[in-house]
């Protein structure tokens, strides 16, 4: 259907424009934003205002500010080109200062097709080419704003689509010796998971939109919460005694107000973002995620580039027992999207929305083969518990000193002996420390865990965001070992595995010498084993 | 720790085979001591300054601050560069490199030579007047740069050559 006649029409390589209804769309954009209140700000200014014509100058003001940005706009898409010839993909944009942008496609990892809200009606999308490389100044992207779908669609196969030799080499790589022949975990083709209705309800405690949607309540209440509180306790001045009780109350009340509508919005945002969720593996050997309800989101990563996957367990719906996935690869490097553009809700990096723990584990294996987040991980030795118990002991002591020099400071400043309820809230105060400093350390030490499986590393740690990642053998190009000289004296070492994704260095902290060692050389033969002794 | 007694032989790493020039030593103290002399000139002279506009006793703590300060900069200038020098290590293997570095913090480090991408030698002001280079081997990790310290300037740029044509003769760095 579309996809011959698009690809008909892009047959050699030529310079090809943005779609000039991204003009419209601007258009659209400006005269919502500023168009539509600069008018009803003149209205409302020429009645109040002792002449009518104030509100000709705001129309005037509106006027030329919708205007000048409607100019950019042309001259945005006027002076926007970019071609893909069979090496390179280019961009030349740039309304006052020039930019010459040339990136060889062998290093395209990813593709990001978005269709904003605005772009929709006009059907228009943001295509963001992710690259392993640094493209600009801080950024590793490509970005059009806008191209048709047909385009982003023949954009996103084209820069994908490489059936050449390194393809072939790589996949032939893939395979290490000595494991059995491939036929009998083909990777799966097609959908490998779709969003189930249920799943929007952990959208209330999700990471993304529950920070979001707190933060922003929490920024709320404390920018006006100041004035009712005054006005009210203004009011009940007189009777301050009486009052105590139900300003107490009115709190509580407020404070679950916030917490059921924060946690509304976060749904909302989670539906938002998760409608129609799709995970599936295209022929040309990429994993596409589409999601997104007003604003729509497709994200292709080339699987030869995917070195492994990350099972995300984060606190408060680990309790509930969900979990999501992410991919592990490089391109996909801003973990929080780009300045709000794209989408930084949901990281790019994501495969799935936050599901059961073993529906998770299922799009796990689905999407890298040989993957299963369900084996039983090594703890590491008691010593990594000692450790963090003894930096809990230390919190704790810190806590002490502190509280002992306040009441120190109390006891000489003021003549009076201090009320017996001090010392009871500082005793529950250093209780409550010390409870949080412990649960804190354990929880710490059982998150750490690593194991090895056919193909994989897997390495697990966090407390609040628990993360267990598993990295693919053959993508481990490295192994850092690292000793503090307490971690000498306890026998441990931090295990790095270098790889070409993210930040480059997935760590195993506090792991027994040996443990690590023996996993580092099982993991990738020969590697490690010329500088390894036995003793 | 947590093993029992009946485990096989537990695994250790062996150090590199090679040490770092002797030269590294003076070159690590200069270093040093070019960060440290700020770092006691900050609180000594406000401290200085003080003491001879006012007679204050509290201003004994100021010089206990300083003295403190000064102790612990001149244990680093001391100590760090002979302890560096007998951890430093390093070796290349046909296969593979392998550095040991740091000194409290200890690092070892192992990149095999098929997933090298760039091999640079750098040699700063202070480096340049003892003779000495560091030679930065990075992959395609983003944070698996190995780096050898405190080498001879020549021996330091045999070994980056040599690098340099054992991993062009292998292709592929995992990208």
């Amino acid at each position: 259907m579309t996809e011959e006649t698009t690809t008909e029409t892009h047959p050699a390589p030529a310079w090809h424009r943005l779609s000039p209804l991204t003009v419209w769309a601007g258009v659209v954009v400006l005269v919502t934003l500023f168009g539509i209140p600069g008018l009803v700000l003149a209205v409302i200014v020429g009645i109040a205002a002792p002449s009518w014509l104030w509100g000709l100058l705001v129309v005037l003001a509106t006027t030329l500010l919708v205007g000048s940005g409607i100019g950019f706009d042309i001259l945005r898409y006027r002076r926007t080109q970019y071609q893909v010839t069979p090496e390179r993909m280019e961009l030349r944009s740039g309304v006052l200062s020039r930019a010459h942008r040339s990136l060889p496609r062998e290093r395209i990892r990813s593709v990001d097709v978005a269709s904003p809200i605005w772009a929709r009606p006009f059907g228009l999308c943001r295509v963001t080419v992710g690259t392993g490389q640094s493209v600009t100044s801080g950024s590793d992207q490509l970005t059009l704003t806008c191209v048709t779908v047909a385009d982003g669609d023949w954009l996103r196969r084209v820069l994908l689509h490489q059936d050449d030799e390194p393809a072939v080499e790589e996949a032939a790589q893939r395979q290490p010796a000595g494991e059995e022949p491939a036929g009998s975990d083909l990777p799966q083709r097609g959908e490998l998971a779709r969003m189930r209705t249920p799943w929007f309800g952990y959208g209330a405690a999700a990471p993304g939109p529950a920070a979001l949607s707190y933060s922003v309540l929490g920024g709320l209440a404390a920018s006006t919460a100041q004035f009712p509180i005054t006005w009210i306790l203004d009011q009940l001045d007189i009777e301050t005694n009486r009052a105590s009780v139900p300003v107490g109350l009115t709190a509580l009340a407020l404070a679950l107000g916030v917490l059921a509508l924060g946690a509304l919005v976060a749904l909302a945002l989670q539906v938002e973002s998760w409608w129609g969720y799709r995970l599936t593996r295209e022929p040309d050997r990429t994993l596409r995620v589409r999601r997104g309800l007003l604003n729509l989101s497709s994200v292709s990563v080339e699987e030869r580039r995917l070195r492994g996957v990350r099972l995300k367990h984060y606190l408060p719906l680990r309790w509930f027992g969900a979990a999501s996935v992410g991919a592990v690869a490089s391109g996909l490097d801003q973990e929080s999207g780009q300045g709000g553009q794209g989408g930084g809700l949901v990281p790019k990096s994501a495969l799935s929305p936050e599901m059961p723990r073993a529906e998770a584990n299922r799009v796990a294996a689905a999407a890298l083969p040989g993957v299963d987040f369900s084996r039983q991980l090594t703890a590491h030795p008691r010593a990594a518990l000692k450790r963090r118990l003894v930096r809990a002991g230390a919190v704790v002591l810190a806590a002490v000193v502190l509280l002992a020099a306040a009441i120190t400071i109390a006891v000489v400043a003021t003549p009076q002996q201090l009320p017996a309820a001090i010392w009871w809230g500082a005793a529950v105060l250093v209780l409550l420390v010390a409870v949080a400093a412990v649960t804190y350390a354990v929880s710490s030490y059982r998150g750490l865990g690593y194991g090895l499986g056919t193909r994989q590393v897997y390495l697990r740690r966090g407390v609040v965001a628990r993360a267990t990642v598993a990295l693919n053998r053959d993508a481990v190009i490295g192994w850092t070992v690292r000793r503090s000289p307490f971690q000498r004296r306890l026998g441990l070492a931090t295990l790095g595995a270098t790889t070409a994704a993210e930040a480059g260095v997935f760590h195993a902290v506090d792991v027994d010498l040996h443990g690590g060692l023996a996993l580092a050389d099982e993991a990738v033969p020969e590697l490690l084993a010329p500088f390894l002794e036995r003793d | 720790m947590s093993a029992a007694p009946t485990t096989p032989p537990r695994l250790r790493l062996r150090p590199p085979r090679h040490r770092v020039e002797r030269r590294a030593i003076s070159y690590w103290t200069v270093r040093a001591a070019l960060v440290a002399v700020p770092v006691v000139l900050l609180p000594l002279v406000p401290t200085i300054v003080l003491t001879t506009l006012f007679d204050v006793a509290a201003l004994n703590w100021l010089w206990a601050l300083v003295a403190a300060v000064a102790i612990v900069a001149l244990g680093v200038v001391v100590v760090m560069p002979q302890w560096r020098f007998r951890v430093h290590r390093w070796e290349v293997t046909d296969d593979a490199v392998y550095t040991l570095a740091g000194w409290l913090w200890q690092e070892w480090r192992v990149a095999p030579m098929s997933r090298i991408q760039t091999v640079d030698t750098q040699r700063g002001p202070v480096q340049r007047a003892f003779r000495l280079s560091t030679v930065t081997v990075t992959t395609a990790s983003a944070a698996g740069a190995l780096r050898i310290d405190g080498l001879d300037a020549e021996r330091a740029a045999e070994v980056a050559e040599q690098l340099t044509d054992a991993t062009q003769a292998v292709p592929g760095d995992a990208t």
